[in-house]
């Protein structure tokens, strides 16, 4: 089975299957368009990923290698959140920062399935809250000037939800 | 020893830092708005209170702001859009309601507010129809007008032309004639010229008075070049009979006369390969042949809203596989069999005014079901021997339904997933059990609606308690203290709305 090497921001060396490396939509152009060839045993850098979080990666691309190809959504339709996959709920059970960093990595990588399996669970944690018990989920300072938040919730009321 | 315990400390205190220096907004608004993407339009409203940087990002994403619709509703206020209106601060939404204004000028906020939208709609109020063509002009990148129950005054050169523009429904426009001047100007006769890209046309209950519908044949025939759907009440017969250079309809809607040959239509649909979507209304249809005749000439429909008056069944389904919405409106309580074998594929089944049997084996064989509505119909099945419906999300049954406690709670039991109820339909009983059964056994609900049936404050402790998804509650003719709906809006900022009696 051919396998590649990758290089982490950090300076560390995985060798991965081929196959699982190639979840990832940047390296699969990496390999394919722009034609890097593995076989010289040179390592291709990712440099906006830490080890930790390529390891991490590497067990998703590895449990989810053989899924087919998700259909394509349409933009606007409605997503659900409630269908993640038990297994993708227990490895996303890491502390924020950690989900956040898989999720910018997916990004960078272009795995497409873990960006929108991370977004559920981060959409998740939104659903359901106040705006006060979200800024305390998220750690994040209220920076309206006094009275902002009144006005908004005020012209909040003109919106309505759009029906399908 | 005091070496190997110093560098366990500081490797704490370093990721205690790093922790607590960490803060969520460094990473890119990309990555949020493909978060906030799996929100709903009611929870994105909420989190634009969270802070400005997620307001902004919100605000600035055109395809989350789809999920919105601004209402500037005058049903309680009762005054008027003058030159003096100015609603500020509004989100850039680009879907906007009108209702029930008097509309005499509009300031500096509707240049802003129009170049935006491409949804508009005016429903109910009054105004020039002058003044309405300038507020147009200023509408450029509209797709779709409505204008429904509205009246429109004097005369107006069609002075602006919307070449965006694909929808258009005008319902029930109406022209106040005064004894003294007689002189108006109808939307009727000028619309392919203000709209000449039309594709989908609605034309519902035309003002009749001092107006034929042969009127209408000319700019109809004007948009034959870009024409795909075609709703005209009663005079689509003529139109359809007077116009066969619309050849690519894929949605009309005919109002059947008495006495018209069902065989010319079977002809017609042979031409007419290409609908998807069709609208019969109709007190002549005791056999349904012919629409087992339609099903066969039209393979592709997708969607049927039948008017009958009569006792009908609905075999005819079977030649309509691709089905995916079916609205049988009957008249008042006549018995309609629902097909044993189901529809693969639909996905909406609408039932007002009728008693229906085989409900729950309808049910059973269309496994798409998405959306349930029964408005005054009454199912009479037995308690169900259904499996579960895991697709189904929204159930309405309002006005007089007749729906048994019994058969509630089957309907629960089997739609776990329901996301909307909307329930209404005995005006003297309250209501309370079943907001307690719909918020206990409905995990997901997300938006409950109690039309017409009074709720006491001891259902808020029910929403309270058990309906944990739950984002808007919706009720008219309530009997709740204002201290009860103040604690349901603190409560998970549930959006509270009363529709007041009618």
């Amino acid at each position: 089975m051919s396998t590649i090497k990758l290089e982490t921001s950090d300076g560390v060396k995985f060798t991965v299957k081929t196959q699982v490396a190639k979840c990832s939509g940047t390296i699969r152009t990496m390999l394919e368009d722009i034609g890097i060839n593995p076989q010289d045993g040179e390592a291709i850098p990712l440099s906006n990923v830490h080890s930790t979080i390529l390891q991490k990666i590497l067990v998703w691309a590895e449990h989810h290698v053989d899924d087919p190809e998700p259909p394509r959504e349409d933009a606007d339709a409605a997503k659900r959140t409630d269908d993640i996959c038990s297994w993708d709920e227990d490895f996303l059970k890491v502390d924020q920062r950690t989900l956040f960093d898989v999720m910018l990595a997916a990004n960078y990588l272009d795995m497409k399935q873990l960006i929108a399996v991370c977004c559920k669970t981060v959409a998740n944690m939104i659903k359901g809250k106040t705006a006060d018990q979200i800024r305390r989920t998220f750690n994040i300072e209220n920076d309206f000037p006094p009275g902002e938040e009144d006005k908004i919730r005020l012209r909040n009321q003109f919106c309505e939800e759009r029906s399908r | 020893m005091s070496d190997f315990g110093t560098t366990r400390r500081s490797f704490r205190i370093e990721k205690l830092t790093r922790l607590a220096l960490w803060k969520s907004d460094i990473y890119p608004p990309e990555i949020w708005e493909h978060i906030f993407s799996f929100l709903t339009g009611l929870q994105l409203l909420r989190a634009r209170l969270v802070c400005r940087r997620w307001r902004d990002i919100i605000t600035g994403c055109p395809s989350l702001m789809r999920k919105l619709r601004i209402r500037l509703d005058n049903r309680e206020l009762n005054s008027a859009i003058d030159g003096s209106y100015n609603p500020t601060g509004l989100p850039p939404v680009a879907d906007l309601i009108i209702q029930d204004y008097l509309i005499i000028g509009v300031g500096s906020w509707w240049p802003r507010v129009g170049q935006k939208l491409t949804h508009l709609t005016l429903s109910g109020g009054t105004a020039e129809i002058s003044l309405l063509f300038g507020m147009l002009q200023q509408t450029p990148n509209l797709r779709s007008w409505q204008i429904r129950e509205f009246c429109l005054l004097g005369t107006a050169n069609p002075n602006v032309q919307l070449n965006r523009l694909q929808e258009l429904k005008l319902d029930h426009v109406i022209y106040p004639i005064y004894h003294f001047n007689k002189n108006y100007t109808n939307l009727l006769d000028i619309f392919d010229k203000i709209f000449p890209r039309v594709k989908d046309l609605r034309i519902r209950k035309i003002w009749k008075e001092d107006f034929s519908v042969d009127r209408l044949l000319q700019p109809i025939r004007a948009l034959a070049g870009t024409l795909e759907a075609l709703e005209v009440d009663d005079a689509a017969v003529n139109v359809l009979r007077d116009l066969p250079e619309l050849t690519r309809l894929r949605r009309i809607s005919l109002h059947i006369e008495p006495r018209f040959s069902w065989d010319k239509w079977a002809r017609f649909f042979r031409t007419q390969k290409l609908i998807e979507d069709l609208v019969i209304y109709t007190d002549e249809l005791s056999d349904t042949k012919v629409l087992r005749d339609i099903g066969r000439a039209v393979p592709n429909l997708k969607r049927l809203t039948l008017h009958v008056v009569d006792e009908i069944d609905t075999e005819f389904l079977q030649f309509m596989p691709k089905l995916e919405y079916f609205d049988l409106r009957g008249d008042l309580y006549h018995n309609v069999g629902l097909y044993r074998m189901g529809s693969p594929r639909i996905k909406e089944l609408h039932l007002r005014d009728v008693d229906v049997s085989g409900f729950w084996r309808y049910l059973n064989r269309s496994p798409q079901l998405e959306s349930i509505v029964l408005i005054c119909c009454s199912p009479n099945d037995g308690v169900a021997t259904a499996k579960v419906f895991k697709n189904v999300r929204f159930l309405e049954i309002s006005l007089q339904s007749i729906v048994s406690d019994d058969m509630l709670k089957a309907l629960f039991r089997k739609c776990p997933l329901l996301e909307t109820l909307i329930y209404g339909c005995d005006e003297d009983t309250c209501n309370d059990s079943v907001v307690l059964l719909a918020c206990k056994r409905l995990k997901h609900l997300r938006k409950l609606s109690l039309l017409y049936c009074p709720v006491s404050d001891g259902c808020v402790e029910h929403i309270v308690r058990h309906g944990l998804a739950l984002e808007e509650v919706r009720f008219s003719r309530n009997k709740l203290s204002e201290g009860a709906v103040e604690r349901l809006r603190g409560t998970r900022n549930i959006r509270v709305v009363v529709d007041k009696d009618e």
